[in-house]
């Protein structure tokens, strides 16, 4: 009975998909930090995260990087490409590309990046809890 | 007779691009940390084509990366930094005051890339930065085209 009831906690940590993983651990990193700056938020939402990736800005760093897509195409689910150095930039999609969003220190240094690169300045904690919604839809 | 100089001419001109491939290689990176983070962007390139001097101008300003804030944590960036200068090349014939910053402007480069590419191939390779376009085997420190 003992090992009947253990095996179940088992399958159910296995094949729970809230189960905290790398990815649950920087989404909810983000959400202590949205709710932190706006106390009525109510959770990331794909649609957003969506328009999100999808804009064209002004007053980013780099010039000829307008948008997410520049380097990152239309598609997340499609292979990019950095424009200054010709390097093939691995699909966003955690569905093509499964080591997305597995390292909060590696997401971070490159929503750094490329928020001060695109944007002219640092994503919000909304932002980007959005945007990672948005690709792990994809 | 005649048949006997061709050949020569040929064993010769085989020596000759045989040494002249083995030229064309440089010691790839080989620190792990180094590797990971210039890759990242482009291929890592080889310290040895350039200068100590460069390399302190190029990584000691990631924030001002060729256009881009390549921001990398200051533990990471020293230590990068340290293996570029101790495997740095010699910057024979190259300014120390004002050391070259772009591997693409060096003589050599030049030298060995002034046949124009087509349409095509600058399609495909997208940047001169993008080594791999024709040197497949370039992050392995071997240039010399199949």
């Amino acid at each position: 009975m003992r090992s009947l009831l253990l095996s179940l906690v088992v399958l159910v940590a296995v094949f729970n998909p809230a189960m905290a993983g790398p990815r649950e651990d920087i989404l909810a990193t983000y959400a202590t930090q949205a709710k932190r700056a706006d106390p009525a938020f109510a959770g990331f939402s794909a649609k957003r995260g969506e328009a999100f990736y999808l804009a064209e800005r002004t007053g980013g760093e780099w010039s000829g990087v307008s948008s997410c897509t520049t380097c990152h195409t239309k598609d997340p689910t499609k292979v990019g490409r950095q424009p200054d150095t010709g390097k093939e930039v691995d699909a966003m999609a955690a569905s093509v590309s499964s080591d997305r969003f597995m390292k909060p220190e590696r997401t971070e240094k490159w929503f750094t990046r490329n928020c001060k690169g695109v944007l002219g300045r640092e994503c919000t904690a909304l932002e980007k809890g959005d945007f990672v919604t948005y690709i792990l839809s994809k | 007779m005649q048949r006997k100089w061709l050949l020569g001419a040929v064993i010769l001109w085989g020596g000759a691009s045989m040494a002249f491939a083995e030229e064309e290689r440089m010691k790839p990176v080989t620190d792990p940390l180094a590797k990971a983070e210039c890759s990242e962007c482009h291929m890592a390139f080889p310290a040895g084509f350039l200068p100590a001097g460069s390399w302190r101008k190029i990584i000691g300003d990631m924030d001002h990366h060729f256009g881009h804030n390549a921001h990398i944590e200051p533990d990471s960036q020293a230590r990068i930094l340290d293996y570029y200068v101790k495997n740095a090349g010699s910057g024979n014939g190259l300014s120390s005051l004002n050391p070259p910053l772009r591997i693409t402007q060096l003589p050599w480069y030049i030298g060995h890339h002034r046949y124009a590419l087509s349409a095509e191939a600058k399609q495909r390779v997208g940047s001169l930065v993008n080594c791999q376009g024709c040197h497949p085997k370039a992050a392995n420190g071997i240039f010399e085209v199949d």
